[in-house]
Parts: C-alpha cells; structure tokens; sequence
C-alpha cells in the first residue's frame, strides 16, 4: 500500500507544529498563518490516506490498531481545523500538532498490512459508531490537552487561562454527544451481531465508565459551579479513562473486542 | 415513618448523593474488568488457564464471599443501579420542570430511567440460550444458561449451512494475496420454520443478520468446525429491547438538544 500520503502528512504535521513553535519563540504572529496552511495541507494528504486505505481494501479503514490511529489523529486534525476557522485553537496549536505528529508516528510502528473483515464486523452500524466514537475522542483529547495546558499556568484568572478553562468545557460539552452516540449504537450493533445489548466486556465497560466520567463533570460544571484546577483534574481523568477504553482494553486485557 | 421517608427522598435528590452512586457503579465496574468473572472456581487457581490472573483459595473465597467474582450481577451491584435510579427518578421530577429550557436535560434523564428500566426487565424476564442444529434436521429445544432444556412451540429445519471464505482469485481477503488465504468471510444458515409441519417462514441467517420470530431472536454463532454437519444459533427473548431502544432515542435526542441546541446562555461552566 502506498504510504505516500501518510509521509506527506506526517512531515507536514511537523512542520506546522515547527511553525508554531517559531511563532511563540519569536512572537511573529502574522507567521501563524502560514503555519496552519502547512497544517491544512497536511491534513488534506491525511485524509487522502485514509481513503486511499478505504479503496484499497475494500471496506472502511476502521479495523486492527493501525487503521485506528490513524483515523483518530485524523478525527483530532479535523476538530483542530473546524476550531481554527472559529478562532479559538490558538493556544493548543503546539501541544496538538506535536500529539498528531507522535500519534502517527506510534501508528508507523505498527501493524498496517490491511486485515479482512471479520463477518462480525460487516455492518452498517460499523461506520456510524466508529465514526462518532473517534470524532468524540478527539474532542476529548484536546479537551485533555487544554486542561493540562491550564494546569500549567501561573495565574488562574490570567486571559490565557480563562481562554484555557473556557475552551476545555466547551470541548467536554461538544464531543459528549458523540460519545453518547457512539455508546448507544454500540450497544445496538451488539445486540444485532450477539445477541446482547450489554455484556459487560472490559471495553464496553471501560467505555461507560468514560462516558460516566464526563457526565459527572459536565454536572459538575454546570450545577456546582466547579471551575479551574478541579475541573481541569476530573477533565484529565475522563481522557486517562478514555485512553485505557482505547489501548489499554486492547493491550492489557482480554474480550470482545480484542480484534480491534 | 414519614419523617424517614421523607430523610430518604430528600437525600436521594442531591446530586451529591447522585455522584457518589455513580463513583461506586465506576469503582465496581472497573475492578470487574480485572478479575476475571463468572468463571467456574477452578479457572481462578494457580493450575487454571493460561493468562487469566490467579488467586490462592483463601483469596478467591474471600472474593467470592463479597461478589467480586460475579461483580455484575451481586445483589450490591443491582442495589446500587436501583438506587441510580430512583436517584435519577427523584432529581428529575422535582427538579426538572417540563419548559422549553429545561426540555433536553428532561428528555436525557428520561432516556436513562428507560434504559436502566429495560435492563431491569431482561434481568427478570429475559431468556437466553443456545440451539444446535444438525443439517436436514428439526429442532424445537435449546439449552439455557441454566443447562435446562426449553421447548419451543415451533421446530426450525436447517436446509443448509454454508462458510464463505475470501476468494483471493476474485476477492483477496487482503489486497495482493495469490494463495488461499482461508480468512472466513462470513457462514450463513439457509432455515426454515415449521408450525405444525407446516412452512411458515424460510430465511437466512448470518451474523449481523438474526431470525426474529415470535419474540425470539436467533444469532448465527458458532458451527462444526471438523464436519460443518451442524450450525449454532443463539437464542435470545428480550422483552426489555424495546424500553432500552427507546431510551436510547430520547438519551441521544437529549443531549443533542442541550449541547447542540440551547441558547449560548445556557452554556455555563465559563469563568465569570
């Protein structure tokens, strides 16, 4: 399979975040500009790879670790961007373009040979939950990455912080729906391919206890007022929680989904 | 009595007491994925299967004492999500006036009490069980998760079961294959329904694809790997699907309103 959109991508991602990088060291804001042109270019050779993948094999690129990441990082560039274009990914443009970059070069350490489609997963419900999950995730992720970035800061009632603060609720509160469709149509595919609507596998209930995490933060924030550092820790627990849902499931214990 | 009814309701309409609920059901649900469950005793001692975690046998008594090896179904586990739910019940009633406003968060809530009701109703109501039919045969009886053996009013015939392999030739299972690669595309059984010897339905069924058939559903699972003279359907009756479809809908519905929908005002949680 010819990788070379993915090396594309993945170079232009890392000049981008370069680019980033000159901006804030050299305070040339006009700079910025070019550097998530970079960035759209890039993602644009990174969503040709993913459909290249698509054709090739003949079926969604939603099966085995590989095809996952790279959608994820992809779903993440793509959440970036639709930011962008309202303004306010400013300060995570860094700290995302460096994740896009390590998410993808995780993902050339794995296994790409493309794997057929297990007769579980031939449906119609794959791509609706697929899709949904990993564009929730990556909500989520830089929801994470706003919220590590607020803890890092001095000043709790600085601009930048308050921007931070602002922007990682927003973000809990714009991928929740996701996950919450992406829960829900799992467990109707469930029921369709097993039998079953729940089983209590680790990855379904790894992927409740997230959604449950969320759901109390999202409490939190809008009925108890919680803001700044609380807020910011429950945030990184959810995405810790959605991070074993993902990989640790996979890598760490045994069920279901152990295809994935 | 009613002053302790009263010290009951009231607690159960704080979201403190909400939140603590859900961090137990979180704590517990997440040790089940650790420990292994609902597997016969000796599966859980050193000389057990390969790669499942092990416990000498005072650990796994102890264990088994308090439920943690059958989590999911101990009797404080379904106290808790009982208690879940009339948290939730009680919250939403009385806190949750039926306005536009607050329409979303009431439709959300409404979609949990449905899901967790309908769950509730295939713990009580719900059957499941496993059918073994032998090609150009009948078969009316499946076994339970009980090991009894129920009886169903009509027989299924199995007319033929088939394994569709990936044809390299025409359809590699992987892009580039030459030899065989034997990666199963999908297998199938071609059954039909008979009341009385008479023919009442004759369908396919494949995984993602069940026979659904007067309130039973029946899920292509497993077949004779050696003589592929046999096909293994699991059986299932769930009276609670509907309630759980329908919180589904009206969860989704929710929380799309709320986060999609509802004026920018409502959007709190911004520092002041």
């Amino acid at each position: 399979m010819n990788i070379t959109y993915f090396n594309l991508a993945l170079c232009g991602y890392f000049l981008a975040g370069c680019g980033y990088l000159i901006v804030t060291i050299f305070k040339t804001q006009n700079f910025f500009r070019s550097a998530t042109i970079i960035f759209t270019m890039s993602f644009v050779s990174h969503t040709a790879y993913v459909f290249e993948r698509w054709l090739v094999a003949k079926r969604p690129p939603f099966v085995g670790m590989y095809e996952s990441v790279i959608f994820f990082s992809w779903a993440i560039a793509l959440v970036y961007l639709l930011m962008q274009r309202l303004n306010k990914a400013r300060p995570l443009a860094i700290p995302l373009s460096l994740s896009v970059v390590l998410l993808l070069g995780f993902a050339s350490l794995l296994d790409s040979s493309i794997k057929p489609l297990m007769p579980a997963l031939k449906s119609n419900w794959l791509i609706i939950h697929v899709t949904s999950y990993f564009i929730g995730y990556a909500g989520m992720a830089i929801s994470f990455l706003a919220s590590i970035r607020y803890l890092f800061q001095r000043a709790s009632n600085s601009p930048l912080a308050l921007d931070l603060d602002s922007l990682s609720f927003r973000l809990v509160a714009f991928s929740f729906p996701f996950l919450t469709i992406g829960l829900t149509t799992g467990s109707v595919w469930a029921k369709v391919a097993w039998g079953a609507y729940w089983s209590w596998d680790p990855k379904e209930t790894w992927a409740l206890i997230s959604w449950f995490i969320y759901a109390v933060y999202l409490h939190q924030r809008l009925l108890k007022n919680w803001q700044g550092k609380k807020a910011a820790c429950l945030n990184i627990i959810g995405f810790l929680c959605v991070l074993f849902t993902f990989f640790g499931v996979n890598y760490l214990l045994k069920g279901l989904h152990s295809y994935l | 009595m009613n002053k302790f009814i009263d010290k009951i309701v009231n607690t159960l309409s704080s979201i403190k007491t909400a939140i603590l609920l859900l961090i137990l059901i979180i704590l517990a649900s997440g040790i089940g994925t650790f420990i292994p469950q609902g597997l016969p005793h000796y599966e859980y001692l050193p000389v057990g299967q390969a790669g499942i975690r092990r416990f000498n046998e005072p650990a796994y008594r102890l264990l088994r004492l308090f439920g943690f090896t059958d989590i999911y179904h101990s009797w404080w586990f379904i106290v808790l999500l009982i208690l879940l739910w009339c948290s939730i019940f009680i919250c939403t009633f009385r806190r949750l006036p039926l306005q536009r406003k607050t329409f979303p968060t009431f439709i959300t809530h409404l979609g949990l009490l449905l899901i967790l009701l309908g769950a509730l109703i295939t713990g009580i109501f719900g059957e499941k069980g496993f059918m073994l039919i032998y090609e150009k045969h009948n078969q009316d009886t499946y076994i339970d998760a009980d090991n009894k053996f129920k009886t169903l009013d009509f027989k299924i015939y199995l007319d033929d079961f088939s394994i569709d392999y990936y044809d390299d030739a025409k359809e590699p299972a992987r892009p580039g294959a030459s030899a065989g690669t034997g990666f199963i595309k999908d297998f199938s059984s071609k059954v039909v329904i008979l009341k009385q010897d008479k023919e009442i339905l004759k369908e396919t069924i494949e995984v993602n694809r069940p026979l659904k058939y007067k309130g039973y559903s029946f899920y292509q699972a497993s077949y004779d790997q050696d003589n592929f003279k046999w096909t293994g359907l699991d059986v299932v009756r769930d009276p609670g699907v509907p309630f759980v479809w329908s919180g589904f809908i009206l969860l989704n519905l929710g929380v799309i309103l709320r986060f999609y929908f509802l004026p920018a005002g409502r959007q709190a949680g911004r520092q002041a």
